[in-house]
């Protein structure tokens, strides 16, 4: 859809509209031909007026004047064929979240649009804003426009489409008739990434991994990473993370699968402490760590791989030694009275490349220099270097290729075997049923489902929870 | 068994890499000198003659020489101070005002304990100087810490209310009686520094300042507390993520700079002025934002940077003084380094540029 | 100390700071915060001068010292859209230019130094308004000023005005606020963001022509003393809003004229200099404290 709306160019192929094909070279271009979207992240001006983010680079105007009686008029006239009231002299940032997604939908009919994309639209509304949503769409409809309304949640899908299309790893899968619509054949086409068909399931034979239970402890030894009812608010109040309940094991790859948005990055943002939980407990290794510094949490063992690999896992443009040290350079060996201790930490720097195969360029060089892959090496290199206890793995493998990722799993076995925790959260099912020990379905902030191995099998069950068409 | 030295990046992007990080510090003196060349050549100067005598008054001889760096001393310290918040990623422009602030309490202590000997009172001068400089600058960062008040309007605003408030001292309470001018009464004679060479104003600062240049490199490039301020200046998402305490490292950035700063003041009475005089400063600080920037933030920029605008400085009020080109002209080509040397940087917050 | 003498005085000494804060606040919602008004104001204050020894004529004097505030900031506000530099320094750096610039033109070009004070300089005349000025007490206010004072006096609900109601204000606040968003809406944010600059610029030279042919007769090369500053303060304390902006400016403007008649006991006067900044920067702190109770995340980690 970036593509369509011109955020982005297309490598190959063609794309037509009614017949003719086009070519758009960004969103203002791609409106003047009628294609509009609503992004996630709405691309209104909060300190302007309704009325005033609705005309903006097409004022009605007399002379320099803004003819604000027109722009009135034209509005009314929009939002009534909508049949939706919009407070046109109120500063959108006075606006709800609901409201101000109505605005840009108008918006894009006041530049005459004849196919509007949503994109996730309802991850942001309340449960009742969803339907006021969908009776815009339904009026939309009427009006003979086209709309394409992007999103992984199945009811929602099955209320309001005609035909849903479903893609997969970049390619168009099936395209099904909306009203004889089969939700469990759906969710299965969802679900599964023809890249991790290859590796095999883990050999491990189910009741080996001696596993309770996806509600009880386990037998043997403390939990390592507990949360405990945790609560957490977005930033427009919504709610991001509905009273979390999970415990991971010594010795446990525990895997959280759904679709990004869900609350995945709040999840992960409580438990390493870059974010604090309205209420709830998140403890690591026997520490209530609520409350503790990043620093504490790193010291009672916790290990971070983030999805934001280049803005958050490394120092792109520092040296790879100055993101291979920053979990260590405190301490001796690598500093002593403050100091920094450059042979050892040329030691150390120099087996740590060895050891995880990071390859490319030298310490010195700048980590932008360095592939994906190789970025994602020295990640794991400074993360797992020191035995953690606990790994938050966040998408570990995304713009990985076959090879690394490969690496990457095996690194993540390796802590499991040592009797360490693992918390992997990834959008690829076949990877978190191929490594995971337990999994669980994160949907709208909760914990909808959670299986043990041997639930493994039913794929289909899965996709609908993470498509939200079941709460196991 | 060593492993095989790895490749470091490949050698034509390393070259282009140099080539552009040579353009982007040469950049602003090229376009300085042209700016001044035009405005000379537009009144009917010769701008080639103009500054081959620049360049003859401020590096031609001995004298020559210790006099610009007599002038470099403040402005090598200004410059330490605000790369060294800058590299930290902190945006302090409020340097000037440490300075006033250090200044004064220099000359505060030299002017009172007039029975104390000479070492002890340099060394309680400079010292007092130093905390009142990271002072002045520990309120903006507070305020920064507990409140997320952006740093660069706080410490800008602060530079003109310390400067009010030393010009109210020495105009009232501190004021010395029969002097023309406002100024405090002079610093007793052993807490002057003295000239290195005379009649030079080159005095011991400029060996501190190099000390400070010294430990300025020491703590960045050696010391755990700098690795974290690079990082922090770097990527701050990076250094949370990692466990590196942000609100830390602004605290320390500031203070340090503060530090500095104070001590440039505290260097700038002792040595030169003797006395504390309203209005003191020609701009220290604002120049050793300059002097910072073209440095790219780092000791050695810092030191050759602020060589070169003493240069300017001494060569051109020489030069006034022989031919009737104005001291301004200097300010002129300040103002347009000043300009150049944050162009397609973006921000100048912090790193390497 | 005379209550109507006394605000007259406010009202003129504020005027050029009203200017220049509506400038700076033109400058601000186009997205640029404009630490140059002050080199400025300077240029309009030495180009007003000129011109007026020159051609003898005060009201080309002025257009021409707006003019020159306007040319100043085109380079200004080019670096910084076109060149991505930052800001606050550009903006030091101009300051520290012109006052070179214009301290060097004064002895190479005019043979004076430190002040361009010609004999016979037409100032701009002071107008009188008729039945106003008859009024006891308002009349001594409000009449008897320079046109530039009730210039700015009509460009404050003017400013307000343009900003809501002409589509330029609104694509100016556009590119000011989201100048992503605003590209999407088909707008050009960098134009916006400069002709915004040179609004300022006009704003700050006209300012600068009120200092040097407006409340005093002469050039000299302190003269705008920091008022650039006091500005930006006016338009920070004043959220951006002209009328509260201006009577900002106003307040400090006023500060200035009571401080003169003090018997000099009551506050120093270098001390109440600084109470423009410190109301800055205690503005801004109450800023933060709200910002951060209402915020919710981790803070300063």
């Amino acid at each position: 859809m970036a593509v369509v709306f011109g955020l982005v160019s297309p490598d190959e192929g063609t794309i037509e509209l009614a017949g003719e094909a086009i070519q758009p070279n960004g969103p203002h271009d791609a409106l003047a031909r009628g294609v509009g979207m609503v992004q996630q992240r709405f691309q209104l001006l909060e300190g302007l007026t309704a009325l005033e983010n609705l005309v903006l680079g097409r004022e009605p105007a007399r002379g320099p004047l803004l003819d604000q009686q027109a722009a009135l008029r034209r509005a009314e006239e929009l939002a009534s064929s909508l049949r939706i009231r919009m407070p046109w002299q109120r500063p959108v940032r006075l606006l709800s979240v609901g409201q101000r997604q109505r605005l840009e939908i108008l918006r894009l009919l006041y530049r005459d649009a004849s196919l509007l994309i949503l994109d996730e639209p309802t991850t942001v509304l309340a449960p009742h804003e969803v339907e006021d949503l969908f009776t815009v769409l339904r009026r939309l409809r009427e009006q003979g426009r086209t709309v394409i309304f992007i999103s992984h949640k199945l009811r929602e899908v099955q209320a309001i489409a005609d035909r849903v299309t479903v893609m997969r790893s970049g390619r168009i899968v099936e395209t099904l008739d909306a009203r004889a619509l089969d939700i469990g054949r759906v969710a299965e086409l969802m679900v599964g990434d023809p890249r991790f068909a290859s590796l095999a399931i883990d050999a491990r034979p189910a009741d080996e991994a001696a596993v309770g239970g996806a509600e009880s402890g386990r037998a043997g030894g403390e939990s390592l990473l507990r949360l405990e009812d945790v609560r957490v608010r977005g930033l427009v109040g919504d709610v991001a993370l509905a009273g979390i309940e999970l415990e991971i094991a010594p010795g446990e790859i525990f895997g959280v699968a759904g679709v990004e948005g869900n609350g995945q990055r709040e999840l992960v943002e409580t438990i390493v402490g870059l974010r604090r939980p309205d209420s709830g407990r998140v403890t690591i290794a026997g520490c209530n760590v609520t409350r503790a510094s990043v620093r504490a949490r790193r010291a009672a063992g916790l290990a971070f791989i983030s999805e934001d690999r280049d803005g958050e896992g490394v120092n792109l443009d520092g040296s790879i030694r100055d993101s291979l040290i920053a979990l260590r350079f405190r301490r001796s060996p690598l500093s002593r009275f403050s100091v920094l201790r450059f042979a050892q930490i040329r030691r150390f720097v120099r087996s740590l490349m060895e050891r995880f195969g990071v390859r490319g360029a030298g310490e010195s060089a700048t980590v932008r220099s360095l592939s994906g892959g190789n970025v994602q090496r020295t990640v794991l290199a400074r993360e797992l270097e020191g035995a953690p206890r606990v790994v938050v793995a966040a998408h570990p493998t995304r713009g990985v290729d076959v090879r690394g990722i490969a690496f990457v799993h095996e690194q993540l076995r390796a802590i499991r075997d040592g009797d360490g925790a693992v918390l992997l959260i990834s959008e690829e099912l076949d990877e978190l049923l191929a490594l995971s020990d337990r999994l669980v379905v994160l949907y709208e902030g909760r914990i909808v489902g959670a299986l043990s191995r041997a639930d493994f099998g039913d794929r289909a069950r899965i996709g609908r929870l993470i498509a939200g068409a079941e709460t196991a | 068994m060593d492993a095989p030295t790895t490749l470091a990046s490949p050698p034509e992007s390393r070259g282009l890499r140099w080539a552009i990080d040579a353009v982007r510090v040469f950049a602003p003196f090229a376009a300085a000198l042209l700016v001044g060349a035009i405005i000379l050549w537009a009144t009917g100067r010769n701008a080639i003659e103009t500054y081959r005598l620049l360049a003859h008054y401020s590096l031609g001889d001995w004298s020559a020489i210790t006099n610009t760096l007599a002038d470099a001393t403040p402005l090598m310290l200004t410059g330490l101070a605000t790369a060294f918040a800058f590299r930290a990623g902190v945006f302090n422009v409020g340097v000037e005002g440490s300075l006033y602030l250090g200044a004064f309490a220099a000359a505060w202590v030299g002017f009172t304990f007039v029975h104390v000997t000479s070492i002890p009172l340099i060394a309680a001068a400079l010292a007092l100087a130093a905390v009142a400089g990271a002072l002045v600058a520990l309120i903006p960062a507070l305020l920064k810490v507990l409140w997320s008040v952006d740093e660069v309007v706080t410490t800008l605003m602060f530079n003109f209310v310390v400067i009010g408030v030393t010009s109210y001292l020495v105009n009232g309470p501190y004021l010395s009686i029969g002097t023309a001018n406002s100024m405090s009464p002079l610093v007793a004679n052993q807490a002057e520094l003295p000239s290195l060479s005379p009649p030079s104003q080159m005095t011991a600062g400029i060996l501190i300042a190099a000390g400070t240049a010294l430990a300025f490199w020491f703590v960045y490039a050696r010391t755990t507390i700098g690795y974290e301020l690079r990082t922090v200046g770097a990527n701050r998402r990076f250094a949370t993520a990692s466990g590196i305490s942000f609100g830390r490292a602004i605290l320390v950035a500031m203070v340090v700079s503060g530090l500095i700063g104070g001590l440039a003041g505290g260097i700038q009475i002792l040595g030169v002025n003797h006395r504390f005089i309203d209005h003191f400063s020609p701009g220290y600080g604002f120049t050793g934002i300059a002097v910072a920037l073209l440095g790219r933030n780092t000791a050695l920029g810092c030191v050759l940077a602020a060589i070169f605008f003493g240069a300017l400085a001494n060569g051109g009020s020489t030069v006034q003084l022989f031919t009737n080109i104005p001291l301004e002209l200097i300010s002129v080509l300040q103002g347009t380094v000043m300009i150049f040397a944050v162009i397609q940087l973006g921000r100048a917050r912090g790193g390497r540029g | 100390m005379n209550f109507a003498t006394t605000m007259s005085s406010a009202v003129e000494l504020s005027t050029p700071l009203v200017l220049a804060a509506l400038g700076g606040l033109i400058n601000f919602r186009g997205g640029i915060v404009n630490i140059g008004l002050e080199g400025e104001m300077l240029a309009g204050a030495f180009v007003a001068v000129l011109v007026s020894w020159k051609t003898g004529d005060p009201w080309l004097a002025t257009l021409a010292a707006a003019g020159a505030g306007g040319l100043v900031a085109v380079p200004f506000t080019l670096v910084i859209t076109r060149l991505r530099a930052n800001e606050i320094i550009v903006g030091l750096g101009l300051n520290v230019l012109v006052a070179g610039l214009i301290g060097y033109l004064l002895p190479v070009v005019f043979n004076v130094y430190g002040a361009l004070n010609p004999e016979n300089l037409r100032s701009l005349p002071h107008v009188r308004i008729p039945l106003v000025a008859d009024v006891p007490v308002l009349g001594t206010i409000v009449s008897n000023k320079t046109p530039l004072t009730y210039i700015a006096l009509v460009s404050i609900p003017l400013v307000g005005w343009a900003l809501r109601r002409t589509t330029w204000g609104v694509r100016l606040r556009a590119a000011g606020e989201n100048p992503e968003a605003a590209r999407a809406a088909g707008i050009r944010p960098l134009l916006w963001r400069d002709v915004s600059s040179g609004v300022a610029g006009i704003f700050a030279g006209a300012a600068g022509a009120q200092l040097s042919i407006g409340i005093v007769s002469l050039f000299t090369v302190g003269m705008t003393a920091g008022r650039g500053f006091i500005a930006l303060a006016a338009f920070f304390f004043g959220a951006a809003r002209p009328w509260p902006t201006a009577a900002a400016a106003f307040l400090f403007g006023l500060v200035d004229a009571i401080q003169v008649r003090l018997p000099g006991s009551a506050l120093p006067p270098q001390i109440v200099d600084t109470l423009p900044y410190i109301a800055v920067i205690v503005a801004l702190t109450a800023l933060g404290i709200v910002r951060t109770r209402r915020g919710g995340r981790a803070g300063m980690v």
